[in-house]
């Protein structure tokens, strides 16, 4: 790893909570799943569709469309495209991570539907998680985590949680008024999500510590050094 | 005046909000509307309750859908193994549930699909009515003559009355199934129900059962076509009912051309009765105005069914997905509706329905084709 490649390491602190939160996503995530496959709250969700759906208007139709879009699997994959090609020349192993935390999210964002069988509020199946919102929250988390770790100003870290945040806030809710979810679903897709890219972000900490570990260790030195 | 509720079907709604479910009715009916239209519809207010589908003047034909595949349907049989597994068969009940679940939501008939409710609950409970009622008295009648030595009059006598039983349980299950599983299912939000008495089945049943011995089989077209003509008569969508006008003769020649060409053609002859048969009785329900019509040709059905059976035994059960989906494609293929499917005027009138039947269906290990 070259001196430019150095991305900043997770404290101890900080992974034993991100490894607390995760688990209380994933936990927060089955119990969405087991309300959803039960219908135990499916008169509260029936509730909101009907509200959501009452509000429908012609004017929010386009606007609802397009931040559906930003959800969906090919922006999501077309922007960490993007966002791969900008980090490779500097930073490629976080690159690697970074992909290989957009491929296995999509994958996962498709197995966690099997996780409870039910039809959307337009009748299509595999309603339960919500893949846009799933998909969206990990981008959001792996944006969190890629401006920490290669330390940009707080501030810019900020504006960019704030407008991530708007825009997992936008996804849900176009889904919701689009009738392609229940509630539930887009609370499943956001729990889920974020357990996913918390798990991530800790494995990624791990494997780049367990680099840096190779790098700086002793036989590597005096390698450094005979070569 | 008094409407039933859309969503629930209580008669009585009066006010707003249904009091039963709690549902506000306009609401409830618009955005079952909306859904119909599509979003690029313009949005009226929630005025009018709109008919559940514009009324077809012009004959047409229609066809069912089946959207799923075998990945996903493999996906959801593989964990459903898992937990199955894990839950010691207890997730059994859910396992089957999850899987009507996908197969329902993945077929489409005009544009809607359809919905499946049952719970795993429901089945467990049902599953333990009919192992204390019928499974523990039965096993402890075949049981307890060997432990005690009874004598050998007794032993035939509890033989006798067993297979006496079993004969009478069958088609209470065949029954309690399907009052079951249509009570459960959906279109459009309306539910279908199934209204046969049990005591009428059995007998057709029992009698069937016992001339089709007699007559060496020969009443077997009789009995089956007696039999459709009971679940499809007395089956119900909404408010209205399904119609079969078969008669059990009209496929006595295909039956005795089968039984004659049955040894020559190494029994493929029978595939050709069975898609015979398939497309008499679908040719012969009503749903209203929309008759039903079926071309399954038998030489095709023949190479499915084989096909599915080779693959399920070449791949130890793995293929499974994969031959439901297949087989689903097939009926549907050479499916359609004939005739208008106006629906405007059929309402919510679900029947309650316990899962005893099915629980009986499930210990008896048999499907009975009445899905």
């Amino acid at each position: 790893m070259t001196s430019a490649e150095r991305v900043r390491p997770l404290t101890a602190t900080h992974r034993h909570r991100l490894g607390v939160l995760a688990l209380v996503f994933a936990a927060a995530f089955f119990a969405a799943a087991a309300l959803a496959e039960g219908r135990l709250l499916f008169d509260a969700e029936l509730w909101v569709q009907q509200r959501v759906q009452a509000e429908r208007s012609p004017r929010l139709e386009r606007p609802m469309r397009v931040a559906s879009l930003l959800g969906s699997g090919g922006v999501l994959v077309a922007a960490a495209a993007v966002a791969c090609l900008v980090l490779w020349r500097r930073q490629r192993r976080l690159t690697l991570a970074l992909a290989a935390i957009a491929a296995t999210g999509y994958l996962a964002s498709d197995l966690a539907k099997l996780v409870a069988i039910r039809q959307r509020p337009n009748t299509v199946m595999w309603a339960f998680p919500s893949a846009h919102t799933f998909g969206i929250v990990i981008f959001l988390g792996m944006l969190i985590y890629l401006l920490w770790a290669l330390d940009v100003s707080p501030g810019r870290r900020r504006l960019a949680t704030v407008a991530g945040a708007l825009a997992v806030v936008a996804v849900a809710g176009s889904r919701l008024y689009l009738n392609a979810h229940w509630v539930g679903d887009v609370i499943g897709g956001v729990a889920g999500g974020a357990a996913f890219v918390l798990a991530g972000v800790l494995v990624i900490d791990r494997r780049l510590g367990a680099v840096r570990a190779g790098a700086e260790s002793p036989t590597r030195r005096l390698d450094t050094v005979a070569g | 005046m008094a409407e039933p509720c859309p969503r629930c079907g209580r008669a009585d709604v009066t006010g707003d909000r249904c009091p039963q479910c709690g549902v506000a009715v306009a609401l409830f009916r618009a955005s079952l509307d909306k859904l119909r239209r599509g979003p690029a519809a313009p949005v009226a207010a929630p005025a009018p309750p709109p008919p559940l589908a514009p009324p077809t003047a012009a004959a047409t034909s229609r066809r069912l859908v089946f959207h799923g595949s075998g990945p996903g349907l493999f996906g959801i049989q593989a964990l459903n193994a898992l937990l199955t597994l894990l839950t010691l068969g207890v997730f059994y009940f859910w396992a089957k549930t999850r899987v009507r679940r996908y197969v329902y939501g993945e077929t489409e008939l005009d544009g809607d699909r359809f919905g499946y409710h049952g719970t795993g609950r429901e089945l467990l409970g049902g599953f333990a009515r009919v192992a204390a009622v019928f499974f523990i008295p039965i096993a402890l009648c075949s049981v307890l003559p060997e432990v005690y030595q009874a004598p050998d009059e007794v032993k035939a006598a509890l033989r006798r009355l067993l297979w006496l039983i079993g004969l009478l349980l069958v088609p209470v299950a065949m029954v309690g199934a399907r009052r079951y599983r249509l009570s459960r299912t959906s279109w459009r939000g309306i539910r279908f129900s199934f209204r046969g008495g049990v005591r009428e089945f059995v007998g057709i049943f029992v009698v069937g059962t016992i001339l089709t011995s007699l007559t060496l089989g020969l009443y077997y077209p009789v009995f089956i076509t007696q039999r459709q003509a009971f679940m499809i008569s007395n089956a119900y969508f909404g408010s209205r009912k399904l119609d079969f006008d078969g008669r059990g003769r009209d496929l006595m020649r295909p039956f005795l051309v089968m039984i004659l060409l049955f040894l020559p053609t190494l029994g493929l002859s029978w595939f050709w009765f069975s898609a015979r048969r398939h497309r008499y009785f679908t040719e012969h329900t009503r749903f209203g105005l929309t008759r039903f019509r079926s071309s399954v040709p038998g030489g095709r059905l023949a190479w499915l069914q084989i096909s599915n059976v080779v693959a399920v035994v070449l791949t130890l059960g793995l293929a499974w997905p994969w031959t439901v989906v297949r087989g689903l494609r097939f009926t549907f293929r050479y499916l359609r509706l004939d005739g208008p499917l106006d629906v405007a005027d059929v309402h919510q009138d679900a029947r309650a329905a316990s899962a005893t039947g099915e629980g009986l269906a499930g210990l008896l290990d048999a499907d009975f084709g009445v899905s």
